[in-house]
């Protein structure tokens, strides 16, 4: 750009750990040490990497600074909301028709990203939840559609902007298996340095798992309740804070799917493998032997042309039943 | 400075200082784990977290500063429930079973914590996975199944140490403690200096001796010096019964700030050897029981018989510096005595008093070596002696340090580069052991000296062991074993038997040995008077940086064995004389390399 000012590029790999996102823990990788975060103060900024002053942003945030120097700070604000200026790029997927890589100016509906950029759900299905921000997100649901994104909002709405991920989730989506998932990467992802993070996740997943597999009690819920709590306020970094975010957030707006899970031993969007069983529909099975060819592990039986039948105790819910049926004669009750 | 209200109460502390500190100044206890004064603040227990008037959540005190005008509550329901969460959390996590544990009622600080929030059982139920236990280390054992995974350890290892053999494997909960490569402790690059164990707060590492012998509200702790090298580290010897159960490093100590190393540690719990119980006079090819009275008077028959220049005079450096001192009045002051030796080969502390003659002060403090950007260590090997001083620059490698290291002296370039590139560093540190202060060497030394004079280089000088400088100060030089007398009046003490100690008893003809255990030195004798050992007799030493330490007595003396002090003063009577020497003004008579703190 005209003056003598230049500088050297260095790229390092990482080992690959989620929890190195975490400003000082990816210090700490650069430094070649573990990827633990570290006491601040000192701040990044005093001291960071090597004990210098260092500045750490994501990607985005630096790929942001070419264009706001090239065409004008006024160019840049007339996108964006009152607070968050500019664009985001979000990672769309789950079940919309279309998934991928979006950037959209602050302030752009939810609504406008799934149905719009989107293309809506897929298969005809309807929407149930959108968890944004990674694994460390809250979901939003239908009552948040209209709700303009920018940091503000999702945070006040019970989620976070996070790594500008959206999971669209239809209504095939377990919340309680949701919230599993999202816990089972986080606790694998803890780097272990501190209590609240390490051994609360691994609480709070234990209890999930039980849930998921039908040995869900009462008490389960107040547990969580606690675990999650004080695994977020007492945790030392960013990871530990939000990796409850997903179980808070689902227990918030869907409780009743966990307590289905507890009290009724059932899962409501028929996803839980404990909880479901699979069935073959008699109104509508041809007898094709389809199914039973299938089978990997021969749980049906049936002649050509009678009507099949699944042995509950062999069948695995792998599902390919259901998927090669297509009389749509397999249901999963 | 600035003031912090702790629950109500005003304190005033340093610009810097932790919530932790200030709580601790007003005297309100905020429970911690993974934090020791000694480390570096951590974070990671989070059993310190406080409420703090306008933070966002509640903050960890062990490393958050303060603020002037802070507003802190240390024991709010809001603080004692995330309390409670921690440590429900750490009990579920391992299995910690405490009632055979060594550290249980009042060793072990998570039990401890515990008791003080009034819980009494598990609020969550553990895994029950079964952890390895690494025994495989001749001084201690690892317990998995007891660590929290403080990281204390590591961080002494580390930090302080500058060994960095303990480390994390895995991560999450999956986390383990290892050794090097995940290889067991016996086979790694652990020193056995024991630091962590002493830093563990529960009972996950395990002291292999004294474990199961008391708590440490059991036992007696007693301030002494470690004799084993010239640092003067503090050690505090906890006995029971009469009886030495372990020794620790004294966590204030200028020198050592709570660390020992493994010679210091453990040499004197693995000592084997047997005591020397009663004086004993050789009959024929036998010893033969006898009393000190019987014993003293052969052996002032044989000194007033025996010409001086036929009389040669040993002591231990590991002697304090009142046996010393009556060694030197009643041998050389008045039996005219002139073969007097220390039962050491290191020159270095003769030399430098030799050196002071035309330099002055020439040397600094020890604890220079803790703050330096480059350090040439030439003559000394660190890894060996004088360990602890070897972890201050070990421990600075990490941050920098730019390290020369000749521990035999064979390599003249690298003094040569070291002092070509001297202006690059700012702090510069040489560290001069054995092998190159020599007599033999004093064209050398004596360049190096002024040359340093010009420089900005901090000299340090490892003086042997013990009172090798206080000896050398009152003119006792390493012996000679090529000399033969007639006599040979050995005070052994507590020393250990070696080829050249030998040597030199096996010169004359009759040998006089006062020992505290029985050894190839005993067995040769002709008069055996029994000694103290060092946690029997008091005394005081000069450390290699001329500081002056008093070893308290830890242990009461086997019946028969008499001090120095007392053996060296009841023979003189039998001379008629009564000995008034003076050991401290002794020790200024001569100029020092150093300047003494007495």
């Amino acid at each position: 750009m005209g003056t003598d000012f230049s500088f050297d590029l260095e790229v390092r790999m990482g080992a690959g750990a989620f929890v190195c996102g975490e400003e000082t823990a990816l210090i700490a990788s650069i430094e070649g040490l573990r990827g633990e975060p570290r006491v601040r103060p000192p701040f990044p900024a005093q001291k960071g990497i090597w004990g210098k002053p260092s500045n750490i942003n994501n990607v985005e945030t630096f790929a942001n600074v070419p264009q706001i120097f090239l065409k004008g700070v006024e160019w840049f604000s007339s996108m964006g909301t009152e607070k968050s200026k500019g664009t985001k790029t979000f990672a769309l997927a789950g079940d919309v028709a279309h998934t991928g890589l979006i950037e959209v100016p602050f302030g752009t509906t939810l609504r406008e990203i799934v149905f719009d950029i989107g293309g809506g759900i897929k298969d005809g299905k309807k929407f149930k939840a959108v968890q944004t921000g990674g694994p460390m997100g809250g979901c939003l649901t239908e009552e948040n559609l209209d709700l303009a994104v920018d940091y503000e909002t999702l945070g006040q709405a019970g989620s976070i902007m996070g790594s500008g991920g959206m999971v669209v989730m239809d209504e095939d989506t377990c919340m309680v298996d949701i919230a599993r998932f999202f816990m089972e990467f986080t606790q694998d992802e803890s780097c272990g340095k501190c209590v609240p993070c390490r051994i609360g996740t691994r609480r709070i997943l234990e209890i999930l798992e039980r849930i998921c597999r039908g040995e869900g009690v009462p008490e389960d819920i107040d547990h969580l309740e606690l675990l999650c709590q004080q695994t977020i306020q007492d945790s030392l970094c960013g990871l530990g804070q939000g990796a409850a975010n997903p179980v808070v957030s689902t227990m918030k707006h869907f409780m009743d799917e966990y307590k289905a899970h507890i009290y009724e031993k059932r899962c409501p969007a028929k996803v839980c493998r404990s909880l479901i069983r699979f069935e073959v529909d008699p109104e509508n099975c041809t007898g094709c032997t389809v199914c039973a060819r299938n089978c990997p592990v021969g749980a049906i039986t049936g002649e050509r042309k009678q009507i099949h039948h699944i042995n509950d105790d062999i069948c695995i819910r792998c599902g390919i039943c259901h998927q090669v049926c297509k009389f749509d004669a397999i249901k999963i009750v | 400075m600035i003031n912090v209200n702790i629950n109500g109460q005003i304190v005033e502390v340093e610009n810097g200082a932790t919530i932790l500190d200030a709580a601790k100044k007003a005297g309100a206890n905020i429970p911690s784990l993974c934090h020791h004064p000694k480390l570096h603040p951590y974070g990671a227990c989070r059993l310190c977290l406080v409420e703090v008037q306008g933070a966002r959540t509640l903050v960890p005190s062990c490393t958050a500063p303060a603020s002037d005008n802070m507003v802190v509550l240390t024991d709010t329901p809001r603080v004692k429930q995330a309390r409670k969460f921690v440590l429900s959390m750490l009990f579920s996590e391992r299995n910690h079973f405490c009632m055979y544990c060594q550290a249980t009622d009042g060793d072990c600080e998570l039990q401890n914590a515990a008791y003080a929030e009034d819980m009494t059982n598990w609020p969550f139920t553990p895994l029950y996975l079964p952890f390895a236990i690494d025994a495989s280390h001749p001084d201690f054992i690892l317990e998995n199944n007891r660590c929290i995974l403080c990281r204390r350890c590591v961080r002494v290892c580390g930090e302080l140490v500058g060994n960095f053999t303990l480390g994390f494997e895995e991560r999450g909960s999956a986390s383990l403690l290892v050794a090097d490569n995940s290889i067991p402790l016996g086979e790694s690059t652990c020193i056995s200096c024991g630091n962590c164990v002493q830093f563990c707060p529960t009972g996950a590492l395990i002291d292999r001796r004294s474990a199961y012998q008391g708590r440490q509200t059991d036992l007696t702790h007693t301030e002494s010096i470690c004799l084993d090298c010239a640092l003067g580290c503090v050690r505090v010897v906890l006995t029971r019964d009469n009886r030495l159960v372990r020794l620790e490093g004294l966590l204030d100590a200028e020198v050592n700030q709570g660390l020992l190393c493994g010679l210091g540690r453990y040499s004197p719990v693995k000592d084997q050897r047997k005591r020397v119980t009663t004086t004993m006079i050789r009959r024929g090819s036998q010893l033969v029981p006898a009393n000190w009275e019987e014993a003293l008077d052969v052996v002032a028959t044989q000194l007033k018989t025996i010409g001086s220049d036929e009389i040669s005079a040993y002591i231990s450096p590991r002697q304090s510096i009142e046996a010393l001192n009556a060694f030197v009045e009643f041998f050389r002051d008045h039996l005219q005595v002139r073969q007097l030796g220390l039962l050491n080969k290191d020159e270095t502390a003769s030399v430098s008093v030799r050196l002071a003659e035309e330099f002055g002060v020439f040397e600094s403090d020890v604890t220079v070596l803790s703050d330096c950007d480059a350090a040439l260590v030439l003559g000394a090997d660190l890894t060996d002696k004088h360990q602890v001083a070897g972890f201050m620059l070990k421990r600075q490698l990490p941050g920098g340090l730019k390290l020369f290291s000749d521990p035999d002296a064979t390599k003249p370039e690298m003094l040569e580069e070291f002092k070509n590139r001297v202006n690059e560093w700012q702090t510069p540190v040489m560290v001069l052991g054995e092998n190159f202060v020599k007599r033999s060497n004093l064209a050398t030394l004596r360049e190096l000296i002024d040359w340093v004079d010009g420089a900005h280089v901090r000299l340090v000088l490892l003086k042997g062991e013990a009172n090798a400088y206080a000896a050398a100060i009152n003119g006792i030089l390493p012996s000679d074993p090529s000399i033969s007398t007639k006599l040979a009046y050995m005070v052994v003490g507590d020393h250990y038997a070696n080829s050249n100690n030998i040597a030199s008893l096996q010169q004359s003809d009759f040998k006089i040995v006062q020992a505290a255990y029985q050894s190839e030195l005993t067995d040769i004798a002709d008069v055996v008077l029994p000694a103290m050992n060092w946690l029997e007799e008091e005394g005081h030493y000069l450390s290699t940086d001329g500081k002056l330490n008093l070893n308290h007595q830890a242990l009461q003396p086997i019946e028969l064995a008499k001090s120095t002090v007392e053996s060296v003063t009841r023979l003189a009577t039998k001379f008629g004389l009564t000995l008034t020497r003076n050991w401290m003004s002794a020790l200024t008579d001569q100029p020092t390399s150093i300047t003494l703190s007495l």
